[in-house]
């Protein structure tokens, strides 16, 4: 069920604050909050928090026969299903607005952008390629769903690694990881996102990564995935306060700066949690 | 048994959660209640109690729906529902490994111990009883000589102890404030 709506001072705090260039929690306005990473057992699965916000993200494949339309390619899917573990306005079986904006996002950023080199996973070109699943799961939805589910994505997608596949003449062999090491996936580049809150009031400056009661009282926002690599992946503003051109590049150019960060992170991350893994090298 | 790992998660848009693992085996649970159920579900002299169980990879299947009416039976009678007539008590259970509760008998256990531990956790509504549960093996070794066949019971076996099982079962037991009872 909904939860009502934020109560008169609340709001009115809320925004005169956020009109001074302050936010609640202490944050400067264009500041986001610090990723913090936890990788599973097994490869493939991550945890991104981004302040109260958790998502979790698991990647796993399998061998399918590919799309008669597209023989070389394999099969990249994301599952993005919003539970009631969220938020209690979510409910099972029944898709809210935000979730059909945030399966869309996630698909445009983890899919379409070509993150991963789909060519890469074909076996036997054909008959057999590799079906990448991805699943999100939604722990706490505390502001900015959206960065932290593609956060957490991309960040499974370079985790895992897949079983190695030796591939004879029409015969192929599947190596399972105890007889010789997965490989990791293709990743051509890592897309990023960040989201934008904007408010009526022109004085508000607008806010990045906005928190749960700063999401509420907003009335626009705007997405940007980017990567390290300075390339704009997707820019998504359904509806909300219109905005001038200079302003959006204005953000461009910030959020130019925090994919950097945010990419040195998650590199960093990756990095520490393989050290811990034992690697026997023949 | 594995060793146990219990986090009180403190999800922060849900009343309790709580996960817990048998060593790798690993779930997830939380609850939310008593709050604003649907119209269509509203009970007029007691709580609606709603389970939902979802699978790591993939969407909510068969399997994890019938899961979900049997986690559902299973914790109904140590909850006082009649307290907190029209309304909700949702609980969302997940699964933070790749096996199924249906396969795999101490991940079913560990989805009811997380349940339990959410409820206290939640502390929101009154409870009768704690429910407690864990995976048993049974192995019948068959030997040539009558004298040493053997048959023993497993606690908590892990994925290899399964396959040499014959039989594989979750014994959930519910303690209620001076003695025990009710054995599923």
């Amino acid at each position: 069920m909904r939860p009502p709506s934020p109560s008169i001072p609340e709001r009115e705090f809320a925004l005169s604050v956020l009109k001074q260039s302050l936010r609640l929690d202490g944050r400067t306005p264009l500041e986001m909050r610090m990723p913090a990473f936890r990788f599973g057992p097994e490869l493939g699965w991550v945890e991104c928090a981004l302040g109260k916000t958790r998502v979790v993200a698991h990647v796993d494949a399998k061998m399918v026969k590919p799309l008669p339309e597209r023989p070389f390619e394999g099969i990249i899917t994301i599952h993005s299903e919003l539970s009631p573990m969220a938020s209690t306005e979510y409910e099972a079986g029944r898709l809210s607005e935000e979730e059909v904006l945030l399966a869309r996002l996630l698909d445009k950023v983890l899919r379409r952008s070509d993150a991963v080199d789909k060519e890469s996973l074909c076996i036997l070109a054909g008959q057999r390629v590799w079906h990448l699943r991805l699943t999100l799961h939604f722990l706490a939805d505390a502001g900015n769903i959206l960065d932290c589910a593609c956060l957490a994505g991309i960040t499974a997608l370079k985790h895992f690694r897949r079983p190695d596949v030796e591939v004879i003449g029409d015969d192929v062999t599947v190596h399972p990881p105890s007889s010789r090491a997965p490989v990791p996936l293709s990743i051509n580049h890592t897309p990023l996102c960040l989201t934008f809150a904007f408010f009526i009031d022109p004085e508000t400056p607008p806010i990045l990564d906005p928190a749960q009661l700063e999401a509420t009282l907003s009335s626009g926002s705007m997405t940007l995935a980017m990567n390290a690599q300075r390339e704009l992946c997707v820019v998504q503003k359904a509806g909300g306060v219109p905005l001038p051109v200079d302003e959006i590049l204005r953000l461009v150019e910030v959020g130019v700066q925090k994919v950097k960060e945010l990419d040195v992170l998650v590199e960093a991350a990756l990095q520490e949690d393989w050290k811990g893994r034992r690697i026997e090298v023949r | 048994l594995r060793p146990i790992d219990i986090v009180f998660e403190s999800l922060d848009r849900v009343d309790g959660s709580a996960s817990f693992a048998f060593g790798p085996t690993k779930a997830l649970a939380s609850v939310s209640g008593p709050i604003q159920v649907r119209l269509p579900a509203e009970q007029p002299s007691k709580a609606t109690f709603e389970v939902l169980a979802r699978p790591l990879s993939g969407i909510s299947d068969t399997d994890a729906k019938s899961f979900s009416t049997v986690l559902r039976t299973l914790l109904v009678p140590c909850l006082v529902l009649t307290q907190n007539p029209r309304t909700l008590i949702q609980l969302v259970v997940q699964s933070l490994t790749s096996t199924t509760p249906n396969q795999d008998p101490s991940l079913a256990a560990a989805f009811i111990n997380a349940s339990s531990l959410a409820l206290l956790q939640a502390s929101a509504f009154p409870m009768l009883g704690v429910v407690c549960a864990a995976a048993v093996g049974h192995i019948k070794r068959h030997h040539s000589e009558p004298e040493l066949n053997s048959e023993r019971f497993l606690l908590d076996p892990n994925a290899q102890e399964i396959r040499e099982c014959d039989a594989v079962g979750c014994v959930a037991v519910m303690f209620r404030s001076r003695n025990t009872s009710s054995l599923r």
